[in-house]
């Protein structure tokens, strides 16, 4: 599975042949697409479980599985705030956007300097950054942002030492 | 996480229980588990005394209520528990000390303990708390402190739960409802454990504006769990075979408001397959006949299935027809009634649309069938997701749904959870697991150019 921006005069090879871009527009979702060579794929619209699955990895990610679980369980529903600490590739950012979505928002932040640029690229890509704030924050050593104080639902950690940002929670 | 202040006003998420609301009793930390409807009159049996709910209404949920002796009877108060921080510090530290104790000697003869019922009547009669029993007959235990120092918690918080019996009042969410269904009446809902249902609706990409479809034999958890992910937008379609919707007593426990229950909508099978106006508009007058009989099934079911979630039959009368009622604080507690017929506009609109994705959990039915027919109704690309409680009959769909080309990132997934205890030097799984949760078949529709749209 492989995500992909349709443009008119560009071309996808793989092992199967060469899929021509514009023989796609006009096209159906889920529709059969063959290849020079008789190989075919299908074009699926794009959805933030799908998303998980093919979005390029900067750090281990979370599955579905687990973030099915995680939405359940923190019982996240539109309109609510979300923290979350350690965006890492963004797979879990994807799915709280769009757990909170149109009245919702997340924040999400992580220390490293480089992935927080990457992630934006990537919301922009998708079409949630209006929905999701990208910082760069130390939780660990900083503690959480003040200016959270009393209003966010759900607090979510995905740090190496989560209990050194507890005490500041 | 950090728990915020109340919000005001009819928001998607309130936090304060208010009259009229439903709220999930956990007794004991988690022993029994019990939904209630808040009222003046509602009541809580625990061991053979009753008590008032009234205390609980104007609480903030996730409150802590204690059984403390009252001047006529026993009442349930609020508790605060203390910050117990430091204790537990302490007791960690000395448990990396060597304990020297162990149970050779304890004989468990009945005998240990020189309190008798008799006497803790008296003390309950004089107004002792239940703390105070329960330090009494630790006083009074001749093997107490021949016991371990795990084993002396244990003793303690056994004691604790008998005679200062703990309620945590819990909002309904579809994860404490499925929960407490899970445990307590599974067969009512197909076995669905709470994380095949969450796989079920993130395998579904259930979110704001869309429309699902849902087909749900496990009495509405499923379509609730569904229209609380929605928020107020998109819509849910119950569907049914047949001309009798399935039950959907479950939705009510959810606590929705109306912008919610306007969006869960009922039609059968038949009305969303037929083609033509004027067959719809004949079946449609037939299913009125229908829906004024499920109805009335409905109020049975209902009242059946409220005397035995314990709530008190005055309640359970009342709940049945939406009424205004105004409480002492003025808020007007009408309980919106989810899913209506769906009206002529919506099935028009899902005939034109497709459905975003398709749900179906029928623990009873054979999958193929259900999908054969349901399957054309979505959007292609739309997500879907199956739930049966055995294996066989995905598997046998799953081959259909590859034969026949109408489906491609077929999965076969099987949900698994283990919980455990978690306790300084003794965090082990529990001794009891649940074995299975049931299967769940997903994929996603493709689009055939022999397909019927």
């Amino acid at each position: 599975m492989k995500a992909v921006k349709e443009c008119e005069n560009s071309v996808l090879q793989n092992r199967f042949g060469v899929f021509k871009n514009s023989d796609w527009i006009g096209k159906p979702f889920g529709s059969i697409i063959f290849s020079n060579r008789g190989g075919f794929l299908y074009l699926l619209a794009s959805t933030p479980e799908l998303w998980t699955l093919v979005l390029s990895h900067r750090t281990q990610i979370l599955y579905i599985a687990d973030i099915s679980f995680l939405i359940m369980y923190l019982e996240v529903v539109p309109g609510c705030l979300v923290l979350e600490f350690g965006t890492g590739s963004g797979s879990l950012t994807t799915l709280f956007a769009s757990a909170v979505v149109p009245t919702g928002y997340v924040y999400t932040f992580d220390f490293h300097e480089q992935r927080p640029a990457s992630a934006r690229e990537d919301f922009e890509r998708i079409g949630i950054s209006t929905l999701v704030t990208m910082g760069v924050r130390d939780i660990q050593g900083e503690g959480f942002p003040d200016q959270f104080s009393g209003l966010a639902d759900y607090v979510f950690l995905d740090l190496p030492q989560p209990w050194l940002a507890i005490p500041s929670g | 996480m950090s728990e915020n202040k109340p919000e005001s006003g009819p928001t998607v998420n309130p936090r304060v229980t208010w009259e009229g609301c439903s709220v999930l009793l956990d007794i004991n930390d988690g022993d029994r588990l019990v939904f209630a409807r808040l009222s003046a009159g509602s009541t809580l049996k625990i061991g053979n005394k009753t008590f008032s709910l009234q205390p609980l209404i104007g609480c903030p949920f996730g409150s802590l209520f204690q059984v403390e002796s009252g001047k006529e009877k026993p009442y349930l108060s609020r508790f605060i528990p203390p910050t117990e921080e430091n204790n537990v510090q302490d007791e960690g530290g000395c448990q990396l000390q060597e304990e020297s104790r162990d149970n050779r000697a304890i004989i468990d003869n009945n005998q240990a303990q020189s309190l008798t019922g008799d006497d803790i009547d008296a003390m309950r009669r004089e107004g002792a708390t239940g703390n105070e029993i329960v330090e009494a007959l630790i006083a009074n235990s001749a093997t107490f402190d021949k016991k371990t120092q795990f084993s002396q918690e244990k003793y303690r918080l056994k004691k604790q739960k008998k005679y200062a019996p703990r309620v945590l009042l819990r909002r309904p969410f579809s994860r404490s409802i499925c929960e407490a269904y899970f445990k307590k009446y599974p067969a009512r809902i197909g076995f669905l454990r709470v994380d095949a249902l969450s796989l079920l609706l993130s395998m579904a990409n259930v979110t704001a504006n869309s429309d699902v479809l849902v087909l749900d034999m496990v009495g509405g958890l499923v379509t609730g769990a569904v229209a609380e992910r929605l928020g107020g937008t998109g819509s849910v379609c119950n569907t049914y075979l047949g001309g009798t919707p399935y039950p959907m007593e479950i939705i009510r426990m959810f606590n929705f408001n109306n912008e919610i229950c306007k969006r869960v909508l009922r039609c059968s099978v038949n009305d969303l397959c037929a083609v033509q106006n004027e067959t719809s508009e004949q079946v449609s007058q037939h299913e009125d006949v229908c829906t004024m009989e499920s109805q009335s099934d409905e109020k049975i079911s209902l009242s059946v299935s409220t005397e035995e979630v314990h709530l008190s039959s005055k309640n359970g009368v009342s709940d049945l027809v939406p009424e205004n009622e105004l409480s002492t604080t003025g808020k007007t507690c009408k309980t919106p009634k989810a899913g209506e017929k769906a009206p002529k506009e919506a099935i028009q609109s899902w005939k034109e649309n497709g459905f975003s994705s398709l749900i179906i959990a029928a623990p009873e039915q054979d999958a193929w069938s259900l999908v054969k027919d349901l399957l054309p109704l979505l959007t292609y690309s739309a997500p879907f997701a199956i739930y049966h409680q055995y294996l066989q009959p995905l598997a046998t769909c799953m081959n259909n749904l590859q034969l026949e080309k109408m489906a491609i990132g077929l999965q076969l997934s099987e949900p698994w959870l283990r919980e455990y205890q978690v306790l300084p030097s003794r965090t082990h799984p529990c001794m009891q697991m649940s074995g299975s949760g049931g299967y769940i078949l997903s994929g996603t529709r493709a689009y055939s150019n022999t397909s019927q749209s």
